[in-house]
């Protein structure tokens, strides 16, 4: 029994009342703006911001054979860092449903990747299977985003003269059309990239804290939560940073509105909370609770050879996050950014403290070297973001224009102006249509119009597309999703049970009993009674690489299913580019041998029976002329 | 009719009671509790004697302030969460701020610890590898201060989040992101104090107790798990079309997810430093019975993730009463070992269980009484019309009900 309809659902008030999206934003405005941020030519800042990053890398590739193993692998951290935080912000928001995060979280998409592949470019101190799921799952999660927008760079380019980007653009979006069955795919694909973003960057930081207690004496046990925090911190910090710098290069003030920096200034502000609470209760601890040894080292942090290190933390990497208390500070955006971007860097600090290198005398031009090194690998960073928004659109569009359409009244696109050439589509190179298609001002509109025409006897095949997700209309429509969640699951499962296999045959090769030996280790009964002498080989530290490699397989299985589900769901007849960003419905003969029973006439009737803005479209479009109802 | 039945009936019309409808007269009922759990610890007093009922009392005393010490972030939380969601999860919030008052009730109940500290903590001339603070950190006295500060904080902490929708700082549309994350900092920093005071310092013997920073923030997670699920359980189910209601098990799934991360984070942190005291205290507690702790609570955190993907109101239930079950348990695990040599609940402990639950149950009409703010009304108007209730609560009158009922709308 299908559930009654429901009333509209209550719109949230703006909070503090400033709006998260410019009023005057549209779907065209959005669209226009955003690709033409893409498709614009290069101008002269940006070919001098390229040149400035190539000569940092090239400091880079001069300084980075002469840095210390220990401090090389701080550098990874500190990059491992950035990106678990800009995946675990972009997955939290995105799993939250919060509807602002359309204006950092592509931002925050591309940043994880770009951190990720630099942290693969360094010596990393950690099982290579962590590294792997985080680089694949900020890979899937970016790839998966870019989707619809993709698709929308397609049709723009669709009547343009050069034909080689379009060509690009339409083998890249994967055959997108905006249908409601795609629609719903991509949205669970999303989610499921997002969850394995989240598992992959959690289990990369507690692989981090567990090399650490390994390689040196730091054993704190809030180590993995603080590395995590200051994951997110680093990530917030970045974003800020990279949010203000987008805003005034692009004018994207309409995009990304103030609202957007006050929140990320809250959050810099709550999660620096956090992280001082961290390390000030692993110190406390060790002051109240730890032994002698403990105490030397709380000595050696605060004033000994750890002190630059943990001094530089603190007061570049914490305390300005607390300046954020006075709102006007976290409203000014050049403060903002700026507060971010020494909020980022100063965490790096930790990661030194981490690898437990001490900065004496003779190590300062280690440390020195180690610095220019990062600032050159920097330069990387800012170059791939350079180049990537070249490519594609620095704000996702669908998730704006979903946000427009919830919050500006007039946001919706209506019918085209001009005459539709309805018979010959160049974007698609599909024959002529043999059936109708409907514009609608809203999804409302469009799902009242299915319910207007769908029934038992009805003799067609319906179809919506749109430029945003439409979860009524495919309930309307009765659109099953794709089971994307088992091959997920699926996925994640050989992953995981893959590692192991590989695991205990490596493990059996190298004792001496063979496989008895493995499986005496993997007995919960010997745990923690031989703690001391077969920790490092027993199942628990097994446990947090198999689940890297179970968010690889997932990661992995999910993409392979949005591939199968979108190629499945690619129809012949997608609506003409001239009607894209538009809410169509596509009204088509049934198969044999109810096809000769499609009557075009009668089905114009009915839907022109449908009462203004419950259902009658805005225009028809069929074999002959089209027709305008309003 | 027979004979009996008329007797009965005759009774009834005239006034008269048995004695279970005597005791189970609303009226009656805090003291006929209060009564019933003051037996319960006479009763394990004599069965097991001072000594062994003190731990069972402490692992008691957790469990009961682990409702309201652990609804006080979920409060918090489900509080912001609506600021940003259309419809507000009402029910389950109301109960969360009903278990608030439980807060003076667990102050009071906590007298006999400072009294007991010398059973229960290391004295002054046993230093074992502590560092020099502990040494007069436990001592009667500075335990009854500190204790006394905690609770002023929480009390404070509880009055100011269960006015309901943010009153009176806020108004609709303006919700003080401030006063949540200074509510959360203080509760996280007294929280943190509370449980390496009473719970990670526990045990005479300092080679068998082991400190670990990340320790209070992994009680405050149980705490807030086990006080959801039990407000999961006591709340009505969230009324409305199925995509509408509010989905409980997702948020119960990740506490309990953030709880048995920081479990497993700690032993893997430890095992890494091969600390010889963590060893000990693992082992003291990986008898048959805490092995079959550990896999129960491994099995219910991954039951909780899998029906995260069906979600309904029974199998969210379901979930919560196992997470009930394993918390409390895990709370005896923290502090009964250190005294038995091995975790096992016994009579003592269901006897000390029983008994502050009894105590509780009598107290908290008096607190309610003595305290009207943390007094907190359901605001569940199907619920208030089918028990016949009209008006405010006692000691909820000073307060606006912020959600209306339907029929106002």
């Amino acid at each position: 029994m299908t559930e009654p309809a429901l009333p509209p659902a209550p719109t949230p008030a703006f909070l503090y009342g400033m709006p998260v999206l410019g009023t005057g934003e549209t779907v065209s405005s959005i669209g226009a703006a955003l690709t033409g941020a893409v498709l614009a030519p290069a101008g002269r800042r940006w070919r001098f911001a390229v040149a400035g990053t190539l000569v940092l890398i090239l400091l880079w590739a001069g300084l980075r054979s002469a840095v210390p193993a220990a401090l090389a692998a701080a550098g990874a951290g500190w990059w491992i860092g950035l990106a678990s935080g800009c995946l675990l912000i972009s997955g939290l928001l995105l799993l939250a449903g919060v509807a602002w995060r359309c204006g950092i979280g592509r931002l925050a998409q591309t940043a994880a990747l770009l951190c990720a592949g630099l942290a693969a470019l360094h010596p990393v101190p950690l099982h290579s299977v962590s590294l792997a799921a985080l680089l694949a799952a900020a890979g899937g999660f970016w790839a998966a985003a870019l989707l619809p927008d993709l698709a929308v760079l397609r049709d723009r380019l669709a009547a343009e003269p050069d034909r080689r980007w379009s060509r690009v653009y339409r083998v890249l979006s994967a055959g997108w059309s905006g249908s409601a069955l795609q629609w719903l795919a991509w949205e669970r694909a999303s989610r499921g990239f997002a969850l394995l973003g989240i598992l992959a960057a959690v289990a990369v930081l507690i692989d981090l804290a567990l090399a650490a207690a390994f390689r040196t004496d730091r054993h704190d046990t809030l180590l993995p939560v603080a590395l995590l925090v200051e994951a997110v911190l680093s990530a917030a910090g970045l974003i800020a940073a990279l949010t203000v710098t987008l805003r005034r290069s692009l004018g994207l003030y309409g995009l990304i509105t103030g609202r957007h920096l006050d929140i990320l200034g809250r959050l810099i502000l709550a999660f620096g909370l956090a992280a001082l609470y961290c390390h000030v209760t692993e110190n406390v601890t060790a002051l109240l609770y730890g032994d002698s040894v403990e105490r030397a080292r709380l000595t050696r942090r605060l004033l000994g050879d750890e002190a630059p290190a943990f001094w530089t933390l603190m007061l570049a990497g914490l305390l300005p996050t607390q300046l954020f208390w006075i709102a006007p500070v976290r409203r000014s955006a050049i403060v903002l950014g700026l507060i971010g971007a020494l909020v980022a860097a100063g965490l790096g600090a930790d990661h030194v403290l981490a690898a437990r290198t001490g900065t004496t005398e003779t190590d300062l031009a280690d440390l020195g070297t180690a610095a220019a090194a990062a600032i050159g690998s920097a330069g990387l960073f800012v170059l791939g973001l350079l180049l990537l928004f070249r490519l594609v659109p620095p704000v996702s569009i669908a998730e704006t224009r979903q946000l427009a359409l919830a919050h500006n009244p007039h946001a919706a696109l209506g019918a085209p102006e001009a005459e539709l050439e309805f018979s010959r589509d160049r974007s698609s190179d599909q024959g002529p249509r043999p059936g109708l298609l409907a514009v609608f001002a809203s999804e409302a509109e469009l799902v009242e119009a299915v319910r207007g025409l769908s029934g038992p006897d009805a003799p067609s095949r319906l179809d919506a597309y749109g430029p945003v997700p439409m979860p009524e209309a495919a309930a309307a429509l009765h659109v099953g999703g794709q089971r994307l969640n088992r091959f997920a699951l699926s996925g994640a499962f050989l992953g995981a049970a893959a590692f192991l296999a590989a695991r205990v045959i490596g493990l059996a090769d190298a004792m001496p009993e063979g496989l008895a030996d493995v499986a005496a280790l993997a007995s919960p009964a010997t745990w923690p009674v031989f703690w001391p002498v077969s920790w490092p080989l027993s199942w628990a530290m097994a446990a947090v690489p198999a689940l890297s490699a179970g968010a690889l397989g997932g990661v992995l299985g999910l993409g392979a299913a949005l591939v199968v589900a979108l190629r499945a769901t690619r129809r012949d007849h997608r609506p003409p580019s001239a009607l894209a960003g538009r809410f169509v419905l596509t009204i088509d003969p049934s198969r044999e041998p109810d096809a000769a029973r499609f009557n075009p006439a009668a089905l114009v009737r009915r839907l022109n029976a449908l009462p203004e803005a419950a259902g009658r479209p805005l225009a028809l479009y069929g074999p002959s002329a089209p027709v305008r109802l309003r | 009719m027979s004979a009996e039945e008329k007797g009965g009936a005759a009774r009834r019309a005239a006034g008269a009671k048995s004695a279970s409808g005597y005791f189970l007269d609303p009226a009656r009922r805090p003291a006929a509790a209060f009564a019933v759990g003051v037996g319960c610890l006479l009763l394990a007093l004599h069965h097991a004697g001072l000594p062994r009922l003190v731990p069972s009392y402490l692992a008691a005393w957790t469990c009961l302030l682990a409702l309201p010490a652990g609804a006080l972030p979920v409060v918090i939380m489900i509080e912001r969460a609506d600021a940003w969601r259309p419809q507000p999860e009402t029910a389950l919030l109301e109960t969360l701020r009903g278990l608030l008052v439980l807060m003076p009730v667990a102050a009071i109940l906590a007298l006999p610890i400072p009294l007991a500290a010398g059973l229960l903590y290391p004295g002054p001339d046993s230093a074992g590898p502590d560092g020099p603070l502990i040494l007069f950190g436990n001592a009667p006295l500075f335990l009854a201060a500190r204790l006394g500060l905690y609770f002023a904080l929480w009390t404070g902490l509880a009055l100011l989040f269960a006015r309901r929708g943010g009153e009176p700082w806020a108004k609709a549309g303006r919700i003080d992101d401030g006063r949540a994350v200074l509510g959360l900092g203080l509760h996280t920093v007294v929280g943190t104090l509370a449980a390496d005071d009473l719970v990670m310092a526990v045990g005479t013997d300092p080679g068998l107790r082991f400190h670990a920073s990340a320790f209070g923030l992994l009680v405050l997670a149980a705490w807030s798990s086990l006080a959801l699920a039990a407000a999961i359980l006591v709340a009505p189910p969230d009324v409305g079309p199925a995509r509408r209601r509010h989905d409980r098990l997702t948020p119960l799934a990740v506490l309990l997810l953030v709880w048995a991360g920081l479990h497993a984070v700690q032993f893997l942190m430890l095992g890494a430093a091969a600390d010889p005291e963590a060893a000990a205290w693992y082992r003291l507690r990986s008898s048959f019975y805490g092995r079959v702790l550990a896999l129960s609570a491994a099995a219910v955190v991954a039951l909780a993730a899998a029906l995260t993907l069906r979600p309904g109101e029974n199998r969210t239930r379901l979930v919560a009463a196992l997470a009930v079950g394993i918390h409390g348990a895990e709370l005896f695990w923290f502090v009964t070992p250190a005294f038995r040599g091995g975790f096992r609940l016994g009579l003592t402990d269901l006897l000390a269980l029983a008994g502050l639950a009894g105590l509780a149950m009598g107290l908290a009409p008096a607190v309610r009484r003595l305290i009207p703010g943390l007094a907190v009304t359901p605001a569940w108007p199907g619920r208030q019309r089918g028990r016949g209730h009209t008006g405010p609560a006692a000691g909820d009158t000073r307060r606006k009900s912020v959600v209306r009922p339907p029929e106002a709308s």
